[in-house]
């Protein structure tokens, strides 16, 4: 049986230095991201002030979903660098971000106090979020982009993600879709030549070892870090999300939403409405 | 002429174009196999639920033969429906020969009676039932309300991702590359001629097939919108679409899947 996300699990020396998975992959969350958030987004006032000037547009594709926000207690799972969270409490969310990276809870409190909103930052385990919040607080679960493959058993997340709902609230799920994580590989540099194959192994359940999210903004540093992951299929998510009660009243599927060109007809991220 | 009724004429030519042995296996089988016809991994997933004494329909059963196997469950009753007649009527020769619990009615899918309404604790719906469809709205509106409260609808089919890939003789279809990506996941229309192979074993000038896929967005969002709610999805590296995708079993790509969803 593979360890979940917050076990303490010593891991053999091919994973790494006999830490768990979780420990590995806060390390490594730890170690630059206040950097690299800077280098992606700027920094704390120049992100800021983009947010304040026009915060549904920091929401991109789930803007639709946040309309009527003002008022409404927000958890986002995960939150990392905090723009989204900076972005809701600007519309007038009360928002609280889990989220066991220092640099990250640094650099969303510091975006927080320069756009002039709080956010409620807990540094910790998704896993041990009930260690500090009690449960049906929530109008509004919300975890996107690069969350669930942090997770070797989803089942425990999702229960998470009821727990804290309240009786009328709703779970946003959005993450990249399985097709194209786990499928699909491309020959050809430009939209026309591109030519789109399956190479990949949709079953795959092995636990990979990849760079960390925000790398690829530190041009100029040596050391990489490494994260390790397990990616899901879109069965699985649903599968797991209904065993914990969760009733899904809606899936969208989306095509590349940043080129009009690139990667048509193939389904890049999803999106999953669930409430209790 | 619609779709729907240019579909139901090309069926019935291609039941009258059948070859001579086309069914004819389906009573031996029925006395000599536990679930002849059925998927096993299908038979896995509804073996989770009690189905002894139940009612149970299929929608667009075609000859039948998947229905009058799922009665070894133990079902009180069965009715199959399809649009083409012929088929239905072979179909109740062959409940009436076995002696099975079963009947067939021909009628469009959209258009069954309320007579039927509230009925069946289970439907099952298998491959070569959505992609009939253009809309998924109004055919799972029509699941939910022949389903009884509580009942259950068993869904096996090709997978959104195998309606990605070229079949043979499809456009962009690249025999030393199977795996090609040639059609959109978000859907794509079918207009044929070629007829039904695996019904006449043979090629031929057909009426006009019109088919469509449906991604799991389709999918999904019709049977939550009818009222009912996902329970689970199982996804399979095999084909079930009489070899059209066969070359690629086995090697990491989905090519079924199972659902199961429920009335709350």
């Amino acid at each position: 049986m593979l360890p979940t996300y917050g076990e303490r699990m010593v891991m053999n020396s091919e994973i790494g230095s006999g830490l768990d998975i979780s420990t590995i992959n806060m390390n490594s969350w730890n170690s630059n991201s206040y950097a690299a958030w800077v280098e992606r987004f700027g920094k704390p006032d120049e992100i800021a002030r983009k947010i304040l000037a026009d915060p549904m547009k920091m929401l991109s594709s789930l803007k639709d979903l946040f309309s009527e926000v003002k008022g409404k207690r927000i958890l986002n799972i995960m939150g990392s660098n905090g723009t989204k969270a900076v972005a809701l409490a600007a519309l007038g969310a009360d928002v609280t971000i889990v989220d066991f990276s220092e640099e990250n809870r640094r650099y969303a409190l510091d975006v927080a106090a320069s756009a002039g909103v709080i956010i409620n930052f807990i540094q910790s385990d998704i896993l041990k979020i009930s260690d500090y919040i009690e449960s049906r607080t929530f109008d509004i679960v919300l975890a996107e982009m690069g969350i669930i493959h942090y997770f070797t058993d989803l089942n425990p997340f999702m229960k998470i993600a009821f727990d804290m709902l309240n009786k009328e609230g709703i779970f946003i799920l959005k993450d990249f879709h399985p097709v194209s994580t786990k499928l699909i590989s491309y020959r050809g540099s430009t939209a026309k030549v591109r030519k789109y194959k399956i190479t990949g192994d949709y079953f795959d359940k092995s636990i990979e070892k990849v760079e960390v999210a925000y790398d690829k903004h530190l041009d100029s540093i040596d050391v990489r870090q490494f994260v390790y992951i397990r990616k899901w299929t879109l069965g699985e998510i649903v599968t797991s999300m209904a065993e914990e009660g969760l009733i899904i009243r809606s899936l969208k599927e989306e095509p590349n939403l940043s080129s009009e060109v690139f990667d048509r007809g193939i389904p890049k991220t999803f999106t999953i409405v669930a409430g209790r | 002429m619609d779709y729907i009724q240019s579909n139901k004429e090309a069926w019935e030519e291609a039941f009258e174009e059948r070859s001579g042995d086309w069914g004819a296996d389906i009573i031996s089988r029925l006395n000599a196999e536990e679930f002849p016809f059925m998927d096993k991994n299908f038979i896995e997933t509804m073996s989770d639920y009690e189905m002894e004494g139940k009612t149970v329909a299929q929608f667009c059963c075609n000859n039948g033969r998947e229905l009058l196997s799922l009665m070894k469950f133990g079902f009180k009753s069965g009715i199959g429906f399809d649009i083409a007649e012929n088929q239905v009527a072979f179909a109740n020769d062959i409940a009436k020969r076995t002696n099975i619990r079963c009947r067939f009615i021909a009628t469009d899918i959209l258009k069954i009676a309320a007579a039927h309404h509230d009925s069946f604790d289970v439907i099952v719906i298998t491959i070569g039932a959505l992609c009939w469809f253009r809309d998924l709205g109004p055919f799972f509106e029509m699941v939910a309300k022949c389903l009884k409260a509580s009942g259950s609808v068993f869904i096996h089919d090709v997978h959104p991702v195998a309606n990605m890939l070229g079949a043979p003789g499809e456009d962009g279809y690249d025999e030393t590359a199977p795996n090609r990506l040639v059609n959109s996941y978000f859907g794509k229309v079918w207009k044929e001629n070629k007829g039904i192979h695996y019904i006449t074993g043979k090629s031929y000038k057909s009426k006009t097939f019109t088919s469509f896929s449906h991604s799991f967005e389709n999918i999904l969002n019709a049977i939550i919108e009818s009222g009912l709610s996902i329970r689970k999805i199982r996804e399979f590296d095999y084909d079930i679409a009489d070899g059209m995708f066969s070359a690629l079993d086995h090697k990491g790509i989905p090519l079924s899947f199972i659902l199961h969803a429920s009335k709350s």
